[in-house]
This record gives C-alpha cells, sequence and structure tokens, in this order.
C-alpha cells in the first residue's frame, strides 16, 4: 500500500517529467541539437566554452564523459526533451526510489513494509527537491548512488563475496564520475562506519578478519575507478596541476565559506533547505517551526531502541545526522570556526566551500532514523491492549500511520500543490533565440561572441563561436560596470586581440539577469542598449526580437601574427587540434593563439610561451623556428593519451561487467 | 584530581541543580550562541555525566525535552531562545552518545 501510494505521490510531483516537453533551470542548461551531436565525439581535454569562452583543460569534468557521449548518439534521433528524460530524469526517479530500498533491505531494522518512508524521506525531502529544482544534476545523481553504494558496502563488510566487492567498486566509480564532493561524503561516511564497527569487534582475530577485507575492498575499488576513469586520468596524471590553484580566491578562502553557509543551525536540523520552497541563491526563508517534529521523530528512536545488535545501526545513524547538521551549518554557530578550521586546514574540505551538500549525512540519517521509530511506534501501539482497536484498517497503529504520513506531506505540500518551479517545470524555446542561432550558424569563421551583460540559458555557442559573459570577461558585477569598461579606448583593441566580433544584449525572457531587488526589471535592458549605442567603435547590426547585436570591425583571427607579411589560415580539427597553414614566415615571427594560455599547447617549429592580453588574459603564443611557406599542427599534448587512457577504461568496464556476470552464475549456483 | 575525588561525595542533586540554573540563564538571558560559553556548561554536564555514570537515555531525554520547548518560541516569533533551545538539544544528543560510547563500549571492554 506504501508503495502505490509513494509511486503515486511521485507521479504527482514530478508530473512535468512525464511530458516530453524541455526542462533547463537553475544549473541544468539548455542544448540545441547542433550542440548535442558535438558530445557524439571522442573526449577532449581542451573544451573551447570553459574559461569564459577562451578555451580550458577539461580533465576532471570527463566524469561525466559517457553521460555526454549517450547525449549526442541519442541526439541524431531525439529532441532534447525527450533526451533529457531517458538520460537524467527517468533513471534518478528510478534510481533514487531503489537505492533508498535496498539500504533498508541491507540495514534489516524494521519490516519490508516501512521502506517505502526511507524511499519517501530520501527523495521527496526540501532538500533533494531543491537541487533537482536548482538543476544541480551531478550532485543529484551522486545523492541517490549514496544509499545503494552504502548499502553494497555494509553487505560486502558482513558477508564478503568477489561479486560483492566487483559491484561495489563499480558502483563507487560512478559515484565518482557524478561528483567528487559527494564522493568525498560518502568516503566519510565509510569511515565512520568502520570506526563504529569497530567498537564492537572483540578480538584482535576479528580486527585482523574485518582489516582484510577492507584492503581487498580499497584494492578492488581503486583499480576499477582507476581503470574506469582512465582515458581523463592518466591525461591528468602525466599533465598535472592542483586543480585548486586554478580557482578564484573568492572561492577557496574562509570568507568564501562564511558567504556560502546559508543554512542555520535549526535549518539543518530540520531538514528544511534554508531556500525552500522559493529557491532563490542567497535568499534564506523563516525557519518553518513544523519542521522540528522531524528531528524529534528522529532523535527520539533512540529512547525506543533495545541495546542489541541493532542499537549499534541507529546511533551510527544518529551520530551521522548530528555530524551532517554540525557540518551543514557551516561557518555558523555553534562553533563554526571549527568548519572553517577543516576547509582550511583538512585535504578535500576545499571542495565543499558551500556546506548544504553535508544535507546528505542528514537525510541519510533521518531516512533510517524516522522509519524506524515510526515502526517502534507502531508495533507499540498494537501491542498494548489500551490502544488495541479489533478492526483490521481502523485501528490506532494505522491512524498513527496515517498521522505522521499526512504530516511529511504536509511538510512537502509546495512540491504537491505544483508550486516549485525549476527543473519541476518545462519550458518553450524563444523563437528570437532560434532565429539568433540560425544567424551565427551561417557565419563559418572564427569568432567570439561578448554577451552583455551575460549570457542567457538559451545563448547558442559552438567550437567557432564561443561565447563569453561579459561580467566573467570584466570582472565587473556592478549593474551598468561593464559599459564603463566599454567606454574605454583599449578595450576595443582588447576585444580585437581576444577575437570578438559581436556584442550581444540578451532578451531576458526568463528573468534571470535584470533582476533588481530580485525582480526583473526592464529598464535595465533598456539603458544597456541605448548606452552601448552611444560607443562610436560598436556599430548595431542585427535585431532578433529583443536581441539585440552589435558589431565591432576587424576583429583578430583565432590566430594571428604580430609580423605584417605573415599569413595564416588555421582549420580547426577539433577542439584540442588545430592544422595551420603558414605563409611568408621568418624565424622569430610570433604567432598568437586566442586561448587561454596552458602550457600543454605545442606547436611544430614553434617555442611556446604566453601572451599578455591585458585584464588577465593570457594567451598562448608561438615563437617560429622555421621560415617560408608550410603545413603545421598545433595541438594539445595531454590528449595523445585520451586513445590509450579510452582503451584501458573499455578494457576495464567490459572486464568488469563480464566479471560481475561470471561471478553472478557462479554464486547463484552455489 | 583532588577535586574530582570529593565530587561524588556532594550531594549530586546541587550539582544537577546548578547545571540547570546554568543552563536556563543560558537559554533565557544571553542574546547570542556564544561558543566559550556553550563549551563551558558543556563541559561541566560532561563532567557530571561522567562522574554520576548518567544513561546515554538521560541524554537523550534532556535532548528531546530540549527540542519540544523550542517548539513554541519558533512559533511565537522569539526565533533567539528557540535557536538556543535547539542548540542544546543538540549538544545534549552528543553527551548522550559520549555516555554511550564511554560507558556501554569502553568500560565494559576494559573490564573484559
Amino acid at each position: 500500500m506504501l508503495y502505490i501510494f509513494l509511486l503515486v505521490l511521485i507521479g504527482i510531483i514530478f508530473h512535468t517529467w512525464f511530458t516530453f516537453l524541455p526542462i533547463s533551470a537553475g544549473d541544468w542548461g539548455f542544448f540545441y541539437k547542433e550542440q548535442i551531436l558535438e558530445y557524439f565525439n571522442p573526449p577532449y581535454m581542451w573544451e573551447t566554452f570553459r574559461n569564459l569562452g577562451f578555451g580550458g583543460s577539461s580533465f576532471i569534468s570527463q566524469g561525466v564523459y559517457w553521460y555526454n557521449l549517450l547525449l549526442g548518439i541519442l541526439g541524431r534521433y531525439f529532441d532534447y526533451g525527450i533526451i533529457e528524460r531517458i538520460i537524467w530524469f527517468f533513471p534518478i526517479l528510478l534510481v533514487g526510489f531503489i537505492s533508498p530500498l535496498i539500504l533498508g533491505k541491507v540495514l534489516n531494522l524494521f519490516p519490508k513494509k516501512f521502506y517505502p518512508i526511507i524511499a519517501f524521506l530520501y527523495i521527496v525531502n526540501t532538500y533533494f527537491l531543491m537541487i533537482m529544482g536548482g538543476g544541480q544534476l551531478t550532485v543529484v545523481l551522486g545523492y541517490i548512488t549514496i544509499p545503494l553504494a552504502f548499502a553494497l558496502f555494509i553487505s560486502t563488510i558482513k558477508r564478503m563475496t568477489f561479486f560483492k566487492v566487483g559491484f561495489f567498486s563499480f558502483i563507487f566509480s560512478f559515484l565518482f564520475a557524478f561528483d567528487f564532493r559527494l564522493t568525498f561524503i560518502f568516503l566519510f561516511i565509510i569511515f565512520f562506519y568502520t570506526i563504529f564497527s569497530l567498537i564492537y569487534v572483540t578480538s584482535v582475530k576479528d580486527i585482523v578478519v574485518l582489516g582484510k577485507k577492507y584492503i581487498v575492498i580499497f584494492i578492488s575499488v581503486f583499480i576499477v575507478t582507476i581503470g574506469i576513469h582512465a582515458f581523463w586520468i592518466l591525461p591528468f596524471a602525466v599533465h598535472f596541476y592542483n586543480p585548486v590553484l586554478t580557482f578564484d580566491k573568492a572561492y577557496i578562502t574562509s570568507d568564501a565559506v562564511r558567504y556560502f553557509s546559508f543554512a542555520q543551525f535549526e535549518n539543518v536540523f530540520s531538514l528544511l533547505h534554508p531556500y525552500w520552497p522559493e529557491n532563490i541563491f542567497g535568499k534564506v526563508g523563516f525557519m518553518k517551526p513544523e519542521f522540528l517534529l522531524l528531528p524529534i521523530l528522529a532523535y527520539a528512536s533512540l529512547l525506543f531502541v533495545e541495546r542489541k545488535k541493532e542499537y549499534m545501526l541507529i546511533v551510527f545513524f544518529a551520530f551521522l545526522g548530528l555530524l551532517g547538521v554540525f557540518l551543514a551549518k557551516g561557518a555558523n554557530e555553534p562553533f563554526g570556526e571549527v568548519y572553517v578550521l577543516l576547509f582550511t586546514r583538512i585535504p578535500g574540505f576545499v571542495m565543499l566551500r558551500d556546506p548544504t551538500k553535508w544535507y546528505v549525512l542528514v537525510t541519510l540519517s533521518y531516512s533510517i532514523l524516522i522509519p524506524y521509530n515510526i515502526y517502534k511506534s507502531y508495533e507499540w501501539l498494537k501491542s498494548h491492549k489500551k490502544f488495541s482497536i479489533k478492526s483490521q484498517i481502523y485501528n490506532s497503529q494505522n491512524i498513527f500511520l496515517i498521522f505522521i504520513i499526512s504530516y511529511l506531506l504536509f511538510l512537502i505540500h509546495p512540491a504537491i500543490l505544483g508550486e516549485l518551479g525549476g527543473t519541476l517545470k518545462t519550458i518553450e524555446v524563444p523563437r528570437e533565440y532560434i532565429d539568433y542561432k540560425t544567424f551565427i550558424l551561417k557565419d563559418n569563421n572564427f569568432s567570439r561572441v561578448l554577451w552583455i551583460p551575460t549570457l542567457q540559458r538559451f545563448t547558442f555557442y559552438s567550437n567557432t563561436h564561443p561565447a563569453i559573459s561579459g561580467r566573467d570577461f570584466f570582472d565587473d558585477y556592478k549593474q551598468y560596470g561593464i559599459i564603463s569598461h566599454l567606454q574605454k579606448e583599449f578595450t576595443k583593441e582588447l576585444l580585437r586581440q581576444s577575437s570578438v566580433k559581436y556584442l550581444v544584449v540578451p532578451d531576458d525572457t526568463q528573468q534571470e539577469i535584470f533582476i533588481k531587488d530580485r525582480k526583473y526589471d526592464e529598464t535595465q535592458y533598456k539603458e544597456i542598449v541605448k548606452k552601448l549605442q552611444k560607443i562610436p567603435w560598436l556599430r548595431e547590426a542585427y535585431r532578433f526580437g529583443n536581441i539585440v547585436v552589435f558589431e565591432l570591425d576587424n576583429p583578430k583571427e583565432h590566430f594571428w601574427t604580430t609580423s605584417s607579411e605573415t599569413q595564416l589560415n588555421a582549420k580547426l580539427i577539433n577542439p584540442a587540434e588545430y592544422q595551420l597553414e603558414v605563409k611568408n614566415a621568418k624565424i622569430g615571427d610570433k604567432i598568437i593563439f586566442a586561448e587561454s594560455y596552458d602550457g600543454g599547447w605545442y606547436m611544430e617549429n614553434g617555442i611556446h610561451g604566453a601572451y599578455d592580453a591585458s585584464y588577465n588574459k593570457y594567451f598562448n603564443s608561438f615563437i617560429l623556428q622555421k621560415s617560408g611557406d608550410y603545413m603545421t599542427r598545433v595541438t594539445y599534448k595531454p590528449q595523445s593519451l585520451v586513445t590509450l587512457g579510452l582503451t584501458i577504461t573499455s578494457i576495464t568496464f567490459l572486464a568488469t561487467i563480464g566479471l560481475l556476470g561470471v561471478l553472478l552464475v557462479r554464486e547463484r549456483k552455489i | 584530581m583532588k577535586i574530582i575525588s570529593v565530587f561524588p561525595h556532594i550531594d549530586r542533586n546541587y550539582l544537577f541543580a546548578i547545571g540547570v540554573i546554568g543552563l536556563i540563564i543560558h537559554i533565557a538571558f544571553f542574546q547570542s550562541i556564544n561558543s566559550i560559553m556553550l563549551s563551558l556548561f558543556l563541559f561541566y554536564w560532561f563532567l557530571l555525566g561522567t562522574i554520576y555514570r548518567l544513561s546515554d537515555k538521560y541524554f537523550f531525554g534532556i535532548a528531546l525535552l530540549f527540542l519540544i520547548l523550542s517548539i513554541p518560541p519558533f512559533l511565537l516569533g522569539y526565533k533567539e531562545l528557540a535557536e538556543r533551545l535547539s542548540v542544546w538539544e543538540f549538544l545534549f544528543l552528543i553527551l548522550g552518545l559520549w555516555q554511550w560510547f564511554v560507558f556501554e563500549i569502553v568500560i565494559p571492554k576494559i573490564k573484559r
């Protein structure tokens, strides 16, 4: 009965997912067919859209390559709206539903008729709905994988078989692919589970047995994960750099943690996401006291639990919840400085400048503790004659269950009533953006497009026309700050050197850009257009609805030279490789490659260096070592290891699948 | 060491009364959640729990009491008061876990 109820509830909350209209909101972007088809390619370690449209290495973003490849394959046959559902939304619902049930089964703390409450609490809570609504799909994928991975881990520790070890390693490699931060959190869970397991170990022999199990599991996890991710780990290892050093200081300082600590103690404790239900970044809602019943329901289980084997598990989940509460509130009181200290001192914490990711521990904890408490209360009501009513259906324990379920439904009523936005609403692509795409696709020469003040959700970009956000380019986030930069004469030269041909003011159809006091303000749009029209070196060239396109004369090509005699003709082979035709070259001529500087770029017959284009933009430059007319290649060196990496990945993937199949058959026979 | 050795001879009701009065003062009169103040009270209750070997369920019970008490202030708009109550709920849960760890796990293991 509870299973049907939960499925109906999911159907109501996520009803928009059962249509085929596109969905795009928050961090979840929109892709045109032309962009989707680009994903039907090998993984490129250099991507042109990174670094604000100036290109950047993409090693650590390649975890989702297989998803993107699938996107590219399906893109040949289906529209984006359909693909989204096949690849992301339906699997999220399916795994999100099953994964907590498996954890419930492995823990075996209460009868299976209570398992749906685990799934209910895990995927229909304010945290999940907010990250889902905000379009943080990789976080969502990691989130729904954690109960499954944890269940497999516990099961493997309880009774180790080769199949279980292999399957856990396989699932772990997926978690690693989805999100490093959630992998880090998962390892945290494992670490504390290990400590709790050790508490009950009574002899040295048991410690040795447990230690052996851990060694086997971690060796397997290491081999499978490294093997499956070899296609990016191998190039990354050879071209190693510390990714933290590439982050802006604003993201890795203790001030960033304080800024991102939106959740107050009472929010986390009550499993209430601070943005619930509006989901507007930075807008923390009032505390809703009705949520305070959740921790009472969760921690009251500590009073009911008997001192048997299950006690350890209940205490473990209670501890996990308390740890999650403490970490997810970040730098807020009480003892807020502890999180800042962890952030600055403990390796890995730097990934968690947004402490709300630790909500995962709280949801996991409450998803076990609350059903356990419900079960115990249910049994207590059933066994006490004082409360017993003879009816099979209308009895005190069922009334209690209905009361609890009604309460849980009340907590998420904005979701049931369809008041949540984000990815729970479908969208329609505005006509003017399709017209703009058609226009830009006709221009086959490389040039960048600067969006003033920033890109819009439906902005079309490609390898031939990368899009740049004006705000990020000038590092100015004031209302008309970009305009003052554009009014300076030297900006024209900077844009020309950056191969910027078009400056575009978007039509803010989604009301996400021109915002004043969290409301759409059209005067900002009009003012920007007016101010741009007054800049003498800009020419208004096209209009698509309210999208205004300005043109800049004589922008430089993607490859250009400081020599007046040398002629260049570049051809894009792929984002990590260019063919360059050089004419009338002299030794010592300087060629500028207008992509973000990276030591991995290499040119035959050229010495690599950096070119300072001001505003902290450094391009690649090459000093020619050969004169005359010739063809040469400019390549991103780490890309050469991708083929070897892909081979290792394919072998590991297929071998793991094959081995798991054989082991499963053999174990079933036994 | 001397203080601890004489501690159990004092009527424990007095010591608990001091602890409760301290909590009431902190919850009712302090405007902010001060980490140093919290640490002092927490340490005091930690000592009481350890010396008198209070059951973990005793602390869990107090914790839930605090949580229930925090609901009316939230409903009536006394946010700071409610926050302090829920913080103490959290800390008493931690104390309960500590009691469990020491008296259910560590000491029986040492005895064995």
